[in-house]
């Protein structure tokens, strides 16, 4: 899985039309961020690229860019923000 | 705190028993007296709760309780080979902490078939003529979360709904055959499995979780302590009873 795909695996997360979520988004910031939605990407990263996050781990990013370093994504090409 | 001669000569096998409640209950049953039959997937990690059991005649048997068909025919050659089981503790389970969105239908099945499947396939196994003898006592694994519900463990919470529900139609179908088969839900408890589910928390979340335990989190000793009195005949009148060691959890 790439940053794109993953990007577009977050936006079916979080119920989002696709292309929704960019790297630059806050992490907290994202329309139906709960619990829930907190506990699913936690579960998206272990089930898509096998590695297990501490929650604290995702608190501590700040943006979807820092989480997509933190998963080793960031090399990637990202969608950025649309205009 | 058990007598030490209370299980002696009894062969016990313990499903789940390379870590956490399976381990706790292992060491516990071999200080009063059982025989082991220990079974998990990891040999390495069966040999180790071997080399903590108190006692002579302990086995380690790996064995994927996944493969369900096969349960019924590998308890018979295990009684044949170690002697007929008074006990079956199934401690292995599956945990699955995800948000519907997130939940896979494949996933869910594989939870049913250690969670569920693999429990009845124990209990067809025991029932065997050749593979107890009577009085025998089967325990199950279940959890609060059969009880009451929390957001993101649909399928672990049916699961253990399910074993409740088993274990009181289980204990009537195998009264007659002199075998009694209870449940045990625990609460939250201190476990490698555990640590895993707090690995979906957040430190909130997981102090919160603490907080609705009035005695505190629990420890796998606890659970053992109770696996203890299930298997031994001083509990020879209940059977299809699920017993909740929850440090106060479900009393809210």
């Amino acid at each position: 899985m790439d940053a794109t795909a993953f990007l577009v695996a977050l936006d079916e997360l979080f119920e989002l039309d696709r292309g929704t979520i960019t790297s630059a988004d806050a992490i907290r910031d994202i329309p139906g961020w709960s619990s829930l939605t907190f506990m699913g990407l936690i579960a998206l990263v272990d089930d898509e690229l096998d590695i297990t996050l501490t929650p604290d781990t995702v608190l501590a990013c700040r943006t979807v860019g820092d989480l997509l370093q933190e998963v080793g994504l960031a090399t990637h090409p990202a969608r950025q923000r649309a205009a | 705190m058990f007598a030490t001669d209370a299980l002696i000569d009894r062969t016990i096998l313990i499903t789940g028993a390379s870590s956490g409640l399976g381990r706790a209950t292992a060491v516990l049953l071999s200080r009063m007296g059982a025989r082991i039959i220990a079974v998990g997937r990891n040999e390495d990690r069966l040999i180790a709760t071997a080399s903590q059991l108190s006692g002579a005649g302990h086995v380690v048997r790996p064995f994927d309780l996944a493969a369900v068909e096969a349960i019924p025919e590998w308890l018979q050659s295990l009684a044949a080979e170690c002697g007929p089981l008074r006990g079956v503790v199934h401690s292995a389970g599956v945990h699955l902490a995800r948000p519907l969105q997130m939940l896979k239908a494949d996933a869910v099945q594989q939870l049913l078939t250690v969670n569920v499947t693999a429990a009845l396939m124990l209990a067809k196994g025991l029932r065997q003529r050749a593979v107890h003898e009577s009085p025998a006592s089967l325990v199950l694994m279940s959890s609060v979360m059969g009880q009451v519900g929390q957001a993101g463990v649909t399928a672990y919470s049916a699961s253990k709904g399910a074993v409740d529900a088993l274990c009181r139609s289980l204990a009537l179908e195998l009264a007659t055959q002199g075998i009694r088969v209870n449940a045990i839900a625990p609460g939250q408890v201190e476990t490698e499995m555990a640590e895993q589910q707090r690995g979906s928390l957040t430190t909130e979340q997981f102090e919160r979780i603490r907080s609705m335990h009035p005695l505190g989190l629990g420890r796998a000793e606890d659970v053992a302590s109770a696996v203890a009195f299930l298997i031994s005949d001083a509990s020879r009148w209940m059977t299809g009873t699920t017993l909740t060691v929850d440090g106060g959890y479900t009393a809210h």
